[in-house]
């Protein structure tokens, strides 16, 4: 008998207008955990080399964890992967929700889907059944109406929506995937290629919840968990005052995007803090299926006329910056329709509030001019101007349809010296996090396989001298304890690195959210979690087997890139990191050195066991893995 | 000298809500960021003076000098 997963994967053929199921052997799920290295397996044996990512013949798969709907905080997690319209390499992305477990619930662990339909449809999942609809009469709806439709005609109002929005539709290389209108799988436009299918939305139900090997243990966990919750202050602050509630500490740090990454610091950083949201324009407190953390936000609020309703949630820390003070922005009502617009067509924040604040640059700059933005003042700090050219990105209007592209496909069409604002890697804008202070985000942002992300390790400054007892003491579980001085990078802060990234490749497999389970601040350690897997489970894995399934993911990404002819030289730094930051703090005439960068990165592809050349995996690096099916 | 305090996040819980996270203290001249740290009793958390983090603790303070006290931000 299995536990915490159904063995159940869901197959589609848009094309065909088929589905099947597969019910694969346990040491599938052993191999590859669920979640995004699960979806890879597929995605790396059917897409074949070279093809546009919108067309037919890609891949996109949407998988939950093995623990995924267990009754413990942060497993209600799915991961999106398919070739990335925006990178060209391997797109991935993750999102929490409810209907990560409503999935498990609806009798399947994942899906895979194949081909384009003739007409829009959208697929219901239902109690281990499955089916494809006409979904005409939802196209161009915003999510929220969608949603509504969607409970309205089948009847039942507890009936999860995953879906694109307009933006989806219109093929925006930057829109996502929304579940509950306000969790997204934003990176690397999913939302694109879903869209690309003629697939609108994946609905799921069913009450066929999983069970756990040993439900004791895990109870006893979630014990653990609260007093967790009260004792770890990164955490607890998560939840009290959400992401955002990171915000004034980013300031003093010197690491709050200001002004598309001009400065470290912004004057506004209190006016759009977690603490202003939750004294202001918090209604209330949202979760994930089963999580105690409740680091989500509800808000309500109005900007320039516009109601911001609690439907669309709240802005997190990483939307509060991009929309905020990468934009110069310092009006959190602003902020949250930002957020709101994003959320009802279908846009990822982070690449649209950092395309936003790239066009502002290039008009504070004289590259485009009022004639391009349709009348628009697109300069730092226009509140207005920033949601207006949302809305246009979301629906493809005037200059909005260049911006939809992305920064680096719009830098291209207005010329001159634009491509110098970029703040992307293989095309895919960077997160609010800087690595000036933090110097790990240098390696992490050039090398990780789909562009600069802030959540694919643990930010070092977790593993330096100074920092806490309890902290040092998870870092050691992973074989890193030996902290290092404060805002240095050396050979020890490149091993943390690496070692933390395949922690964190292993988490987006078994599903994991990762302010819940890490190696440092997070609700729970490494040790709690190895005995969380075990009790839902069964299986007696170990910390070395869950790391060997984080380094096959991380293996599996970067050989697809190296098939798409992605190598080290897409591992580069925006231009901008490598001139002096200006304005104040401790990060203002901080800048990188691009051969000091290089170094780094080699130092990091020989920890990796690739080819320092290349700075891929060669073919005996996969066969280690039990890879050796795929053809680099 | 005096030297205003402004506890962040969660950690303002540690005074009374009216304090609203602000306090004062009231320090002999010549005292470092580490008599600040040692009051609080709080070593593990990140400290600013007059609004940039400041990671050396013997680093002296001058009357008026404003001290904020953060979590550690990581992801997300």
């Amino acid at each position: 008998m299995v536990h915490s997963y159904n063995r159940k994967i869901l197959h589609v053929d848009l094309t065909q207008g088929k589905t099947w199921v597969e019910e694969p052997p346990e040491a599938f799920y052993r191999t590859y955990g669920g979640g995004s290295a699960m979806g890879l397996h597929y995605i790396l044996k059917e897409v074949p080399p070279g093809i546009d990512a919108l067309a037919p013949e890609n891949v996109l798969t949407l998988f939950a964890g093995v623990p995924t709907g267990m009754p413990i905080s942060g497993q209600s997690r799915v991961m999106a992967n398919a070739k990335s319209p925006l990178t060209g390499g391997i797109g991935d992305a993750q999102a929490g929700g409810f209907w990560p477990a409503e999935l498990k619930f609806a009798g399947f662990d994942g899906i895979v889907i194949r081909g384009k339909s003739l007409q829009p449809v959208y697929l219901w999942i239902h109690d281990g059944k499955a089916e494809l609809r006409d979904a005409g009469h939802l196209w161009g709806k915003v999510t929220g109406e969608v949603e509504g439709v969607l409970r309205k005609e089948l009847g039942d109002n507890k009936i999860q929506v995953l879906q694109i929005g307009p933006a989806g539709e219109k093929l925006s290389r930057i829109a996502c995937l929304i579940n509950m209108c306000n969790r997204a799988n934003g990176r690397t436009g999913m939302g694109a290629v879903m869209g690309s299918k003629n697939l609108r939305a994946v609905a799921v139900r069913g009450d066929r919840k999983p069970t756990a090997a040993n439900p004791q243990a895990l109870s006893k966990l979630t014990k653990l968990g609260k007093q967790n919750f009260d004792a770890i202050p990164d955490v607890n602050g998560l939840g009290v005052h959400g992401t955002a509630s990171g915000v004034p500490s980013q300031n003093a740090t010197g690491t709050l995007p200001t002004r598309n990454w001009n400065e470290g610091q912004f004057e506004g950083f209190q006016q759009i803090s977690g603490e202003t949201m939750s004294a202001t324009i918090l209604k209330e407190r949202d979760t994930c299926y089963g999580c105690l953390v409740r680091c989500k936000r509800v808000v309500e609020t109005e900007f320039a006329g516009t109601p911001v309703v609690p439907l669309y949630g709240g802005p997190e820390y990483e939307t509060v910056s991009t929309m905020g003070s990468y934009c110069g922005v310092a009006d959190l009502s602003a902020i949250a329709l930002a957020n709101q617009i994003c959320n009802q067509y279908g846009l990822d924040t982070i690449s649209a509030g950092a395309t936003v604040a790239f066009a502002m640059e290039c008009f504070e700059n004289g590259l485009i001019t009022e004639k391009d933005t349709g009348g628009i003042q697109l300069r730092f700090g226009n509140a207005e101007a920033l949601v207006r050219m949302l809305e246009m990105i979301g629906k493809r209007e005037g200059f909005g349809d260049l911006l939809a592209e992305g920064s680096e496909r719009a830098a291209k069409h207005i010329g001159k010296h634009a491509s110098d604002y970029l703040i992307t890697v293989k095309g895919s804008e960077a997160p609010a996090h800087m690595p000036h202070a933090k110097k790990s985000l240098s390696i992490i942002y050039a090398v990780n396989p789909f562009g600069a992300d802030h959540q694919s390790h643990e930010h070092d400054p977790y593993y330096e001298e100074g920092g806490s007892p309890l902290y040092f003491r998870r870092m050691a579980m992973i074989g890193l304890d030996k902290p290092q001085p404060p805002g240095s990078l050396n050979e020890e802060k490149v091993r943390m690195t690496y070692v933390t990234q395949v922690f964190f490749s292993a988490l987006d497999s078994y599903g994991l959210c990762q302010f819940v389970w890490g190696p440092s601040w997070e609700l729970y350690g490494p040790d709690d979690m190895i005995e969380m897997l075990r009790a839902a489970t069964g299986w007696d894995i170990t910390l070395d087997e869950f790391m060997r399934v984080g380094e096959r993911r991380l293996n599996m990404m970067r050989a697809f890139n190296a098939r798409e002819g992605l190598d080290r030289k897409a591992d580069v730094l925006p231009i901008k990191f490598f001139k002096p930051l200006q304005g104040t703090g401790p990060t203002a005439g901080v800048f990188f050195d691009a051969k000091e960068n290089e170094h780094w990165r080699d130092v990091y592809y020989q920890m990796a066991g690739w080819d320092v050349r290349t700075g891929n995996p060669d073919k005996r690096k996969l066969a280690a893995l039990g890879l050796d099916w795929f053809e680099l | 000298m005096r030297i205003r305090v402004t506890l962040h996040s969660v950690l303002r819980e540690k005074l009374p809500p009216e304090a609203k996270g602000q306090t004062q203290f009231v320090l002999p001249d010549g005292s470092t960021l580490s008599a600040v740290v040692t009051r609080l009793g709080m070593t593990d958390m990140v400290y600013a003076i007059n609004g940039s983090v400041e990671r050396n603790w013997e680093r002296p303070l001058r009357d008026t000098d404003e001290v904020d006290v953060f979590v550690r931000a990581g992801g997300g």
